[in-house]
């Protein structure tokens, strides 16, 4: 069948632009990901900073009587 | 703003600083308490300082316009809010009344998750899955869904989401960006010089509110809707004076172009508007007025030449495809039956507010010395 060929070769071609363009978006994901990640993780390690805890910031303003910092970053 | 450092004295001030409050740092929108927390959405640094009983005392954290080459923030601004802050906590709870005007009206969404277009989001993030960016709600994607609340609706987009957080500047102010609330320069012929504000007072209230920084300035100009007179205080060579600043309806607007945020993708012409401009629109001067036999009091916005990206100035508006197809040197004299003289984000307000349930609009236009009348479909 004379069609099959094209249809192959469009298929791998479709195939290629899609990786080459899903690529770098993937990769930039999974990179922005794991500074989310790792930046969780050292202030989470941080004796100056709750993270992403509001109800437990009160908590403790309470507890010290400290007024509150709350930074959307 | 850098990471402050001990080795710096204002880095060094400015950590003495934190360890009288208790941090914390927020990363992700999802979940934010939405009738608390107000704040300008295109901030990438946005703090409040408030205590257990959710009383705010401030906020601080200002847009950089870098049309102006403004800094929004600095070490020595922060720790200046935060030094004004621990002055009002000490005086808490004698003082509980004044900070009713710090918080804002409830919201009619409690959380951004319950937006339509939010609602794909979770309370949390996916901590535990590689998706874990892609889960984590961005703050100017709450602004974004503000426009798209009232469009969908179809309602008449208020000032402040259509014009957020207007910079003092806007009122003739350029406040200084190294302590609270200090003005640096006030614009001849301003609503600010008339108020006779001068360079080095310090406000330090302005309705009725305590003004610990330049966005807590912007916090009570961001909440006038109409024309009004703001009362406000400001220490002089040590003395308190009292001032009142007098704005118009439509102060915060820019004369010329659109405002600088409006730069963002997100909140381009064409996106907002659904008029699809593809050029940006300049207001014909009075001599080139007068060169054309057009009234100084009407309508005349010329299209310029597009800007890169297909967009107004380099926005992506959408151009063509999504209604007017504007030409280089066509002049709008007409929209919607209004011929009356109007800036750029005057016309994009006019298409949100009072063109708000319509479908389409009628534009006239003067293209090559001809007059024609199309029909523009609005989103």
């Amino acid at each position: 069948m004379k069609s099959t060929p094209a249809l192959l070769r469009a298929v791998l071609a479709a195939a290629i632009v899609f990786g080459v363009l899903a690529s770098p978006s993937l990769a930039a994901q999974r990179g922005e990901g794991q500074r989310v990640l790792d930046d969780r993780e050292r202030m989470l390690d941080s004796d100056t900073w709750i993270y992403g805890d509001l109800e437990r910031g009160i908590q403790e303003a309470r507890k010290t009587g400290k007024p509150l910092l709350i930074v959307f970053r | 703003m850098a990471r402050p450092s001990k080795d710096d004295p204002d880095g060094k001030a400015l950590l003495d600083l934190l360890d009288k409050f208790v941090c914390v740092r927020m990363v992700y929108a999802n979940g934010t308490d939405l009738s608390l927390f107000h704040f300008d959405h295109d901030l990438t640094f946005a703090a409040f300082i408030l205590n257990a009983d959710r009383k705010i005392y401030g906020r601080y954290g200002s847009l950089p316009d870098p049309r102006s080459g403004l800094s929004g923030v600095s070490q020595r601004g922060f720790s200046a809010a935060l030094r004004g802050a621990l002055e009002l906590h000490a005086g808490y709870p004698d003082n509980a009344a004044s900070f009713s005007g710090k918080r804002g009206p409830k919201s009619p969404v409690a959380v951004p998750e319950d937006f339509d277009t939010l609602s794909a989001y979770r309370e949390d993030l996916e901590w535990s899955s590689r998706n874990v960016a892609r889960s984590c709600m961005h703050c100017h994607q709450i602004g974004t869904a503000w426009l798209d609340y009232h469009r969908r609706r179809k309602e008449a987009l208020p000032e402040n989401v259509l014009f957020p957080w207007p910079m003092p500047n806007v009122v003739g102010l350029q406040l200084d960006v190294d302590h609270s609330a200090r003005v640096q320069r006030v614009d001849t012929d301003s609503a600010a010089a008339r108020a006779g504000l001068q360079k080095g007072d310090d406000i330090v209230e302005l309705e009725g509110q305590a003004i610990l920084s330049i966005a807590d300035v912007q916090w009570v100009l961001h909440n006038v809707q109409a024309a009004t007179r703001l009362r406000g205080a400001l220490l002089r060579n040590g003395e308190r004076v009292a001032f009142t600043l007098e704005v118009d309806a439509h102060f915060r607007r820019p004369k010329k172009g659109l405002p600088f945020r409006w730069t963002d993708r997100h909140l381009s012409l064409g996106r907002v508007s659904g008029l699809g401009l593809a050029t940006t629109l300049r207001d014909l001067t009075d001599e080139e007025r007068a060169e054309r036999g057009l009234d100084r009091r009407g309508l005349a916005l010329v299209a310029a030449a597009p800007g890169r990206g297909g967009g107004p100035g380099g926005r992506r508006g959408g151009g063509a495809r999504a209604g007017l197809a504007l030409q280089e040197g066509d002049i709008i004299v007409a929209l919607g039956g209004i011929d009356r003289r109007m800036s750029e984000s005057d016309v994009v307000a006019f298409c949100l507010q009072e063109q708000a349930r319509a479908a389409t609009i009628e534009v006239t236009l003067l293209r090559g010395g001809e007059r024609v009348e199309v029909e523009a479909r609005l989103r």
